[in-house]
């Protein structure tokens, strides 16, 4: 691998960035606006039903974070494949973990200002202030939710390269699953017994049944972070060899081809 | 020195469900310093060939070899491609897209900026350098397609069907560049096309191909002769003793006899014929056969 293809790759990324300053609307438009309504409806029912309100707020932090990290990089790549790029971007010598890599150091630095400014707004406007009080523990479970996204978007774009252009949709919308097995505002023994242990192996259960715990007992079982902590990692571990894989096949079969051009 | 070499390359891909034969069987070299074309009609496979040597598409069987070695990034990294469909990122400006292939080759900022300017020089793109590449003309964007495929001076440039769509003028621009990069710059050169004109004024040697195989390789003259040398048109007096004139292989219409000379006979030969047989010849005319005439006998011969 070399540093300086990866480097090309994000300043590319700045300046595609820079030239197309909607884009900036694109990423915090979504994730702001979706924690006004959550930070409203937190405050709204903060007589009634405070922890639920600052549960349902801080979950969205966390899944529009993730989110972000994990579709800026298939997005990316799927604006490459669109724009017809890609292809002039493999025949340049740049190798399939150099682009994947590049796309990931340029979202999650994206991502990581969002989450930034989305944990401000959340203790500011909607007095989210429990995040502040165990900025530790936030700052960790932030690094569990990027490397668990990052897993996943290494994963869609082998899923992408795997199934063809068509299956762009995926970039955004994959996610979607993801979270809904994490069990993000409700406990796991709302699966049917079938499905618990599949929730158990989900990238951001120990996550939310992390955050869950800090609203209503204001500390996490370490445990929590461990796991979290494994199943993040072997995302990312068993991602890689998968996107690779795929790649290889993808020129074998012609995917990459259609793809980039 | 071959700085390509192909052997027995198959490829089969799918289409729509079904496994469709792409390539087959597909043999040739390149050597160094060569404008070698791949000429053919659509659905031939010379892209699909261009694709493999660019590593993005891996052949079924045999063995290809750049720089004699296997295709990888450090091969690709000697290489650059200009493509008739090049497409770069929309919002990207033309230096930006420029400064971007410049660090990817590895180039330090001192060089980039002494290469771009140099480029943007001779291939005349300096008035556009901030305008983004969507809004170039067609025109534009195969100059600034050039100048990003001499950034890193390739020992080797695919060249796929770089006037595809572009204006005769323009079109006779890019092949002044074509001739210019090879004789400036030294650089071989792999060029696919289906117009016969552009391959016949450019080409040192030419494989033809068919239906994803080779129908013919060598020189363009090799290729051009490969079914008759020229065409002798007689125009005659009055036609006589037709059974023995189409036995010796003239085709006749009205007081006009057409006849496709093999290699090595000659046009006194078949004059001497006429005479022989009374018949009285008003005018004589050869006619060199074209690779569009090649290429219309292959048609006919899949049909």
């Amino acid at each position: 691998m070399k540093w300086y293809k990866v480097q090309a790759l994000i300043y590319r990324e700045g300046r595609i960035f820079r030239n197309a300053k909607y884009r900036a609307v694109l990423f915090l438009y979504f994730p702001i606006t979706t924690i006004i309504i959550w930070g409203l409806f937190s405050s709204s029912v903060q007589g009634r039903a405070l922890e639920t309100g600052m549960l349902v707020l801080i979950v969205n932090v966390f899944w529009n974070f993730g989110q972000l990290a994990q579709s800026s990089t298939n997005m990316a790549m799927m604006d490459d494949s669109f724009s017809g790029s890609l292809k002039h971007i493999f025949v340049s010598g740049v190798s399939s973990t150099e682009y994947i890599l590049a796309r990931i150091i340029t979202s999650s630095l994206l991502s990581a200002v969002v989450v930034v400014l989305l944990i401000g707004l959340s203790v500011y406007a909607f007095q989210a202030t429990i995040l502040l009080a165990n900025f530790s523990l936030v700052v960790i479970l932030t690094c569990l939710t990027l490397i668990a996204s990052i897993g996943l978007s290494v994963f869609v774009a082998g899923m992408i390269l795997a199934l063809g252009k068509e299956y762009g949709f995926l970039s955004w919308s994959s996610i979607q699953i993801f979270v809904l097995l994490s069990a993000p505002f409700y406990s796991i023994s709302v699966f049917p017994e079938i499905i618990q242990p599949v929730a158990w192996v989900m990238p951001f259960t120990n996550i939310f049944e992390g955050i869950r715990q800090l609203i209503s007992a204001g500390f996490v079982d370490p445990t929590l972070i461990v796991n979290g902590a494994i199943i993040s990692v072997a995302y990312l571990a068993v991602s890689f060899p998968f996107y690779t894989a795929v790649f290889r096949h993808a020129k074998k079969n012609g995917n990459l081809v259609k793809m980039g051009s | 020195m071959n700085i390509i070499e192909v052997t027995n390359v198959s490829k089969k891909l799918k289409s729509k469900g079904k496994e469709v034969f792409a390539l087959g069987n597909v043999s040739f070299n390149v050597k160094k310093g060569e404008i070698f074309g791949l000429l053919g009609p659509n659905g031939a496979g010379k892209t699909t060939m261009v694709n493999i040597l660019l590593n993005v598409l891996v052949q079924d069987k045999g063995t290809v070899s750049v720089f004699g070695k296997r295709i990888g990034t450090d091969t690709l990294e000697k290489m650059n491609l200009v493509s008739g469909d090049i497409r770069f990122q929309w919002t990207l400006s033309s230096k930006q897209i420029l400064e971007f292939y410049g660090r990817i080759y590895g180039l330090t900022k001192k060089e980039r900026e002494k290469r771009i300017s140099k480029l943007s020089k001779l291939f005349e793109i300096d008035h556009f350098m901030n305008r983004r590449f969507s809004y170039l003309s067609t025109g534009e964007r195969m100059r600034l397609n050039f100048a990003k495929a001499m950034l890193n001076k390739p020992s080797l440039l695919l060249l796929d069907e770089p006037t595809l769509g572009l204006d005769p003028d323009i079109a006779i621009k890019v092949r002044e560049e074509i001739k210019r990069v090879n004789k400036k710059f030294g650089t071989t050169i792999l060029l696919t096309s289906h117009y016969m004109n552009e391959v016949e004024q450019l080409c040192d040697r030419i494989a033809f191909m068919d239906n994803g195989e080779i129908a013919e390789i060598g020189s363009v003259r090799k290729v051009l002769t490969s079914g008759g040398l020229f065409d002798m048109i007689v125009k005659v007096t009055k036609v006589k003793k037709p059974l023995e004139l189409r036995a010796r292989g003239f085709k006749i219409r009205g007081k006009t006899l057409r006849k496709q000379l093999k290699p090595g006979e000659s046009l006194s030969t078949n004059l001497s014929f006429l005479s022989r047989n009374g018949i009285q010849v008003l005018d004589v005319e050869t006619k060199r056969p074209t690779l569009e005439d090649y290429f219309v006998r292959v048609a006919r011969r899949k049909a």
